[in-house]
């Protein structure tokens, strides 16, 4: 046999594969991203997004609608009886004799007013509805507009 | 948080630096860094021109991470950056420097050989080399004096355990031109490092299987 005969392959490869890694110095990771610029970062969609919004304030406001066409009967008498009740009211502030005239006409004002106030549910449940589609809508346009001003960038 | 990080894959990582994430960018520096930078060292031999080569592969690497495409993996698209910035380093090098050992930049043995400076063998002998040097000194010497394309198919495959496919990936070669480098890298560093096996005797011996 020669005295210098070659490694085997086998013995080459176990030599090969006790060679370490080396590592760079500290802070090389910090000194990577010092020059790095990544993408601004894509913000968490927490809020609801402004389609949503849109589709609740239009079936919202649907609703509104469709309850005050509902309802459009006692919502005209409650107006009616809010005017009626208002014009008794003055007139009774404007006599000549406040007494007992007064009394009467407050009382019949404070019945008319009675009426159109939120008291009456067939009057209210409408309004509501339809301020809450109203804020919707206001939210909607506002998200609505941002989003276009952040896609325009 | 770094500890969910360090399970994530290589793609979900690369997502969330995408997403602008800092965190993902800093999970896959500290994956790599040490692959990276010891490929790049093996090739160019100098600490801080490796460590320089190392910073700009992953500045390279993040800043136009959109442009990597999943069909390869990360680390064969990071290592293929890597590769090409330690060869440029050696092809921008190469008038300024002479080796003993012909031209480390050569691309094939016999244009390494005819840049080969013949000296008298006055060295150290095998078992003074030994006494010198670690072993490992001595092995990561002899993969010096491997041309390049060799020396980085013997660091993936033997040190970072890569595949010939992910190696032909990184390097952009066939796989065919892969083996056929180790196999002459093999052959070269049996002759390199033959002086240290005198007979049975050396320590270097082949494990027991």
């Amino acid at each position: 046999m020669h005295p210098n005969h070659p490694l085997s392959d086998v013995a080459l490869e176990a030599l090969l594969r006790t060679l370490p890694r080396e590592a760079p110095t500290m802070g090389f990771a910090d000194r990577v991203m010092a020059q790095v610029r990544l993408p601004a970062a894509v913000p968490v969609p927490r809020r609801i997004p402004w389609r949503t919004l849109v589709g609740l304030a239009a079936l919202d406001l649907a609703v509104a609608a469709g309850l005050l066409v509902w309802f459009a009967d006692d919502l005209l008498h409650g107006i009616g009886d809010l005017l009626r009740g208002g014009a008794k009211l003055a007139v009774g502030i404007g006599s000549i004799d406040p007494g007992a005239t007064l009394r009467a006409f407050a009382y019949d004002g404070i019945q008319g007013v009675g009426a159109a106030l939120p008291g009456n549910t067939s009057l209210a449940t409408p309004l509501l509805i339809g301020a809450a589609g109203a804020l919707l809508t206001i939210a909607s346009l506002g998200r609505l507009a941002r989003s276009a001003s952040a896609s325009s960038r | 948080m770094r500890a969910d990080l360090s399970e994530l894959s290589d793609v979900d990582l690369v997502q969330l630096a995408l997403g602008g994430r800092d965190a993902g960018a800093r999970a896959l520096i500290q994956r790599y860094e040490r692959p990276v930078f010891s490929l790049v060292l093996r090739m160019v031999g100098d600490h801080e021109v490796a460590e320089e080569l190392a910073q700009d592969t992953f500045v390279r690497a993040l800043n136009r991470l959109d442009t990597y495409r999943t069909e390869l993996k990360f680390s064969s698209w990071l290592f293929r950056i890597a590769n090409n910035a330690a060869i440029d380093h050696l092809r921008r090098r190469a008038p300024e420097t002479v080796s003993l050992d012909g031209d480390r930049g050569a691309e094939s043995l016999e244009a390494a050989a005819e840049g080969a400076i013949q000296v008298a063998a006055d060295g150290p002998s095998p078992l003074e080399a030994l006494e010198a040097s670690e072993l490992g000194a001595t092995i990561a010497e002899a993969i010096a004096q491997l041309r390049p394309a060799y020396r980085a198919c013997v660091q993936l495959r033997f040190i970072e355990d890569q595949s010939y496919e992910a190696i032909a990936e990184a390097l952009d070669l066939p796989i065919g031109t892969v083996k056929t480098h180790l196999h002459r890298a093999k052959l070269e560093l049996q002759a390199l490092l033959r002086p240290l096996h005198p007979g049975g005797s050396s320590p270097i011996a082949a494990p027991e299987t």
